[in-house]
């Protein structure tokens, strides 16, 4: 019979065959998306909805001596304004409780929330907003990380003795002695900007009172459960009597977490009884938004003579911004998550996360692995260039291979980054490249390699627990629903979960979906970070699904009376052993369900990944499975205008199993044009605590038009990871973790100019040939 | 933002009515990419908006006696597609084509461009080194204004838009010995305002090497298109090689007078102005092939 043998367990010699994997799926919800059709936060209207907007503080660092809403009360429409004045004044926070709902006291960066408005138009919100009068009196301010570890420096949170947030430090092996025995030794400094997510819809929030006195908050959120937690303790009510819907979102690259102006328009609706409705303007989202964490970055390595990595010494300063989202988290993976990507013996690293009066920073695809792989990988090009050794055969000299357990305790499972380096090197046709003379005139070539890894899961990221927990539930028209609490905010994952769960109960991924998380339905689920859904989430719905076919194969063998290990369910379709004819599932459902009351079938699963907290060195398995890459940039620059451009681009990553390939390959392209645009020109322009460029025309994202069209390869490598969904890793991530020190090093082979502070700008280039 | 009237005339006549009715209270619009943009900073004090982007007269563009004639309502996506543009006026149909994206060509027009008088408006930019006429009719008024003439400062010209109507542009047809090209640099290759744009007009002696004539300009490199008369000078009556286009780089890096600003430094934006130079006449002349680094 055609297409009847569903192959899952792969035993000697035996193929992995599926009838929904590894396919170019179109995402199932992207009809409605490019339709307009799909509705996000900023689209919802609610019966007597009011509109919310925040005045933000026009002073990076001022104390609030006077706030007068006598005027702004009196616009018509206006129905509530709250201060600091209106608000318990409890601290709390995502890592430190650094946070209040409106400060009474202080305001600590331009773009700081000073007082909220509720009332019945937007124009009405923005007129009151305007009229609030504050009396500010400012305060001496600082605005550079390592200024603001200078003894004097003015301190952000005056109850403490100085303006570190946060403390990061680990030690493993002996870096000293290892460093003193080194051939080589190698060190360097380097830089990474602030840069901004950019997704298409802004920080919104809808608030709605619920009935039973709950509250009902829609979220532009990646993190619907999470949020649920944190909101309650802000609010001050209990976690259960607040309802997260997490609808369609366009976009979050990890901005998108706790948020102050969720919790505003939480307060505005229950203090007035009705929807209040709070979404950022663009120019906000940038002023207030969750940047990139920018860091200063030192490196020293050891090599020996031959290559091989001795010792790895970094010290990192971070700024946190004004309050403290997860730049600390993101700096202890700065710190220590690369050291897993290469055979180290001997690690030392430090990371300190430094308040400044500037926007509070934050998550940003790569959570501070990218920034280390900017520095790291630009350094070992450097030491390949002056010590003539081959970049890819250093790497993989250097680089993790399965089965081996990293200096912390990380267990390499599944990797395939060896390959992954020769795949891209083949295709880019590396070496003769390496080779060829350079061209003469003003446009000069050059290509660059750099490599990551990942993570799929943290599990220090949420201190409780990592794991997720999913059901899928069968109807009685034989279609499927996916319910899961983590949150696709356009990645694809929900597509993902649906052919997971298709594939592994024998659907055609057409008549299965994913709902959109509702806390009072879904599952708690931990959210979209540390490149976890499909892998994690991903895994959980895997056993969902198991667990829903023994329980559909039980009550096919009860109403066919066939013994189930007859029965084979595929595409949607029953087979019995001994008859030709299949059965659809749609139709025993129908049976099924109606000799039981009208029954669904649920199936529950849970994946507890099998890893550690780490312990006070930092050891300890912290991800069920590490993904890896190879990336290969070529670029031109133009001597005279300093200008480069990317011409191709080569992307090999190792993902454990394809799952949807064209997702895959969207989240690759993605990953390497987001990154593009972070090494060639993005970059928030602060000058004295103001940003100068708060708007898609002054801060530069690429257009189509500076990405090579066609250019951007990407290839899969499956390394059928043991923990993954049949064999899954995670994407997100590591598609744009080695982006920037690929095109700063393809940059270098064009015109032997190194960058080391980001983004690579012409200036710095034409600087960089003068200089020579 | 809300406005009493919102008027659509079909003539030009009309258009001036109009004009002339609301005493300065009504203001043009044309693609309005500008004006709007504007108005959300900086409210109009209008109550009128006369709309002027259904005139089909100001919407043509054709060649007469040996003039090109563009309309003040052309878009830039007309002048991109126009044969007569390409054909005649290279360097407008260049900065026509440089323009922010497809969206704001479709609807942007090159009298809204002109009149908005940023330093670096790039059909502005075109037409300075054209040496083109703007056509200007005020009620009871006509008149003829060397384009260069009308810039005053960053966004201001001599032309009010609540009282002169543009109606259009023109320029002499080039002969055989007459070359333009458009060069421009910036951040990125679309939505972007250029770091420099250069317009080039240039005149070859009967031999067909030596320079008999050239007119550059340039912006943003002063608070108003600028034309580079000490370097048109120097180059003029020369016979180019290398070094002439090296110095005549030079000669304009030290002539413009660029801001500072976080958008880009003087300093750089005086050395990619030398490079756009040197690089403009190459191509005009054919000098070199095309590089893809300049559009
Ligand atoms: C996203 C974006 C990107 C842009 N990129 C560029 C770019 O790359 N290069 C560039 O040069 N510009 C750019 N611009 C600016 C703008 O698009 C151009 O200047 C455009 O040509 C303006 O034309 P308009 O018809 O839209 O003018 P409008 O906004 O309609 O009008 C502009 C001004 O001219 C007046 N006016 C219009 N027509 C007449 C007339 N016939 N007579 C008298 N007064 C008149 C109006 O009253 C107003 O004061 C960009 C704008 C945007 C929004």
């Amino acid at each position: 019979m055609p297409g009847k043998r569903n192959v899952l367990k792969k035993g000697k010699g035996e193929i992995m065959k599926f009838s929904n994997l590894g396919k170019e799926t179109p995402i199932l919800d992207g009809l409605e998306k490019v339709t307009g059709r799909a509705r996000y936060v900023p689209d919802l209207k609610m019966e007597g909805m009011l509109y919310g907007k925040v005045l933000r503080s026009p002073y990076p660092h001022a104390r609030l001596v006077n706030i007068d809403t006598t005027k702004a009360a009196r616009v018509p429409g206006v129905k509530d304004i709250i201060t600091g004045k209106d608000v318990s004044q409890h601290r709390f926070g995502p890592m430190v409780p650094d946070w209040v709902i409106l400060p009474d006291d202080k305001v600590r960066f331009h773009g700081d929330e000073v007082a909220a408005v509720a009332a019945s138009s937007e124009e009405a919100a923005a007129e009151a907003v305007a009229l609030i009068e504050v009396e500010y009196e400012e305060l001496p301010a600082v605005y550079d990380p390592e200024l603001a570890l200078e003894e004097g420096a003015p301190l952000l949170y005056e109850e403490k003795d100085n303006n570190i947030a946060a403390t990061f430090n680990v030690h493993s092996g002996d870096v000293d002695e290892a460093l003193a025995g080194s051939d080589i030794i190698f060190e360097e400094t380097y830089k990474t900007n602030q840069v901004y997510q950019a997704y298409m819809e802004p920080m919104a929030a809808v608030a709605v009172p619920g009935d039973y006195e709950r509250l009902i908050m829609w979220l532009s959120t990646q993190i619907p459960s999470m949020s649920r937690l944190r909101y309650a303790e802000a609010l001050q009510m209990c976690a259960e009597d607040l309802r997260i819907i997490k609808p369609h979102v366009g976009g979050g690259f990890g901005a998108k977490f706790e948020y102050k102006s969720h919790i505003l328009a939480a307060v505005l609706t229950r203090r007035t009884g009705l929807p209040v409705r709070m979404v950022n303007n663009r120019e906000e989202d940038f002023r207030a938004g969750n940047p990139r964490v920018p860091m200063k970055i030192w490196v020293k390595l050891g090599l020996s003579r031959d290559g091989t990595f001795l010792a790895k010494d970094t010290r990192i300063i971070a700024g946190n911004g004004a309050r403290t989202v997860y730049a600390p988290a993101i700096t202890s993976t700065a710190c220590y998550r690369i050291d897993s990507l290469y055979k180290f013996k001997n690690v030392r690293s430090t990371g300190y996360t430094v308040y400044t009066n500037t926007i509070p920073t934050s998550c940003f695809r790569g959570f501070g692995n990218a920034q280390m792989h900017f520095a790291m990988e630009s350094a070992l090009d450097t030491i390949c260039h002056q010590y003539d050794m081959d970049p890819i055969k250093l790497r993989q000299h250097n680089g993790v291979t399965p089965g081996f357990t990293s200096i912390h305790g990380w267990e390499i499972k599944s990797c395939a980054l060896e390959e992954c380096l020769d795949k891209a090197a083949q295709e880019s046709n590396w070496y003769e490249k390496k080779k060829a003379p350079k061209q003469k005139g003003p446009v000069k070539k050059g290509i660059g390699v750099a490599i990551c890894n990942h993570v799929s899961g943290n599990r220090p990221f949420f201190k409780p627990f990592d794991g997720s927990s999913a059901l899928v539930r069968l109807t009685p028209e034989g279609k499927a629903i996916v319910f899961t609490g983590e949150a696709d905010i356009g990645q694809g994952m929900n597509t993902a979960f649906a052919l997971i769960a298709a594939e592994a109960v024998g659907l055609n991924v057409k008549n299965v979906r994913t709902a959109a998380v509702d806390t009072d339905i879904s599952p708690f689920g931990l959210g979209s970070f540390a490149t976890r859904g499909s892998t994690i989430g991903g895994r959980a719905v895997y056993e969902a699904a198991v667990n829903l076919k023994k329980q559909l194969l039980e009550h096919i063998s009860r109403v066919y009376e066939k013994e189930t290990d007859q029965i084979t369910i595929n595409n949607g379709n029953i087979y019995f052993d001994d008859q030709e004819k299949p059965v659809p599932v749609a139709e025993a459902m129908q049976t099924i369900s109606y000799t039981l009351g009208g029954t669904s079938l649920v199936g529950q699963g849970v994946f507890v990944p099998d890893t550690v907290l780490p312990d006070e060195n930092k050891y300890g398995n912290v991800s069920p499975a590490y993904p890896f890459g190879c990336h290969i940039a070529e670029v031109e620059v133009d001597t005279e205008t300093g200008r480069t451009r990317l011409l191709n681009y080569w992307a090999a990553h190792d993902v454990g199993r394809v799952i949807n390939r064209q997702t895959l390959e969207g989240q690759v392209e993605g990953g390497v044009i987001m990154g593009a645009g972070w090494a060639l020109g993005e970059d928030m322009v602060i000058n004295d605590g103001v940003l100068l460029n708060p708007n898609f025309h002054d801060y530069c994202l690429p257009t189509a038009m500076d990405i090579p069209e066609g250019h951007i390869y990407s290839y899969f490598l499956e390394s059928e990871d043991p923990n993954g969904p049949f064999g899954a890793k995670g994407i997100g991530e590591p598609s744009l973790n080695p982006v920037p020190a690929a095109i700063a090093n393809a940059v270098f082979d064009a015109v032997g100019v190194r960058v080391k502070t980001l983004p690579i700008t012409p200036e710095k280039i034409l600087e960089g040939l003068e200089s020579g | 933002m809300t406005w009493e009237n919102y008027f659509m005339p079909s003539t030009t006549g009309e258009v001036l009515a109009l004009l002339e009715q609301h005493q300065g209270q009504a203001r043009l619009v044309a693609g309005g990419t500008d004006l709007m943009v504007q108005h959300r900073w900086d409210p109009l004090e209008v109550k009128s908006l006369i709309d002027i982007g259904r005139v089909p007269a100001l919407k043509e563009i054709r060649e007469d006696h040996g003039r090109i004639y563009v309309g003040a309502a052309v878009t830039h996506s007309q002048l991109v597609d126009s044969a007569l543009i390409q054909g005649k006026g290279r360097v407008l149909a260049e900065a026509a084509r440089s323009v922010g994206s497809p969206q704001v060509r479709n609807v942007g027009t090159v009298g809204g461009n002109v009149v908005n008088a940023q330093p670096a408006a790039d059909t502005a930019i075109a037409l300075v080194a054209l040496d083109a006429l703007v056509h200007v009719s005020s009620p009871g008024k006509e008149r003829e204004i060397p384009v260069a003439e009308i810039f005053l400062g960053p966004g201001k010209s001599s032309i009010d838009p609540a009282k002169d109507l543009v109606t259009a542009f023109s320029f002499s047809a080039p002969d055989s010995r007459e070359r333009t090209y458009f060069v421009r640099f910036a951040r990125r290759e679309a939505l972007a305002l250029p770091l420099v744009n250069l317009g080039l007009w240039l005149q070859l002696e009967e031999d067909g090497h030596a320079l008999k004539d050239i007119r550059i300009a340039v912006g943003p490199m002063a608070v108003v298109p600028y034309r580079a008369r000490k370097t048109e000078a120097s180059l003029k009556g020369a016979v180019l090689n290398e070094e002439i286009l090296k110095k005549a780089g030079h000669s304009i890096s030290e002539e413009v007078t660029p801001r500072d600003s976080f958008r880009g430094s003087a300093a750089f934006k005086k050395r990619l102005i030398g490079v756009a130079l040197k690089r403009g006449i190459e191509r005009a002349l054919d000098l070199k092939g095309v590089d893809r680094h300049e559009r």
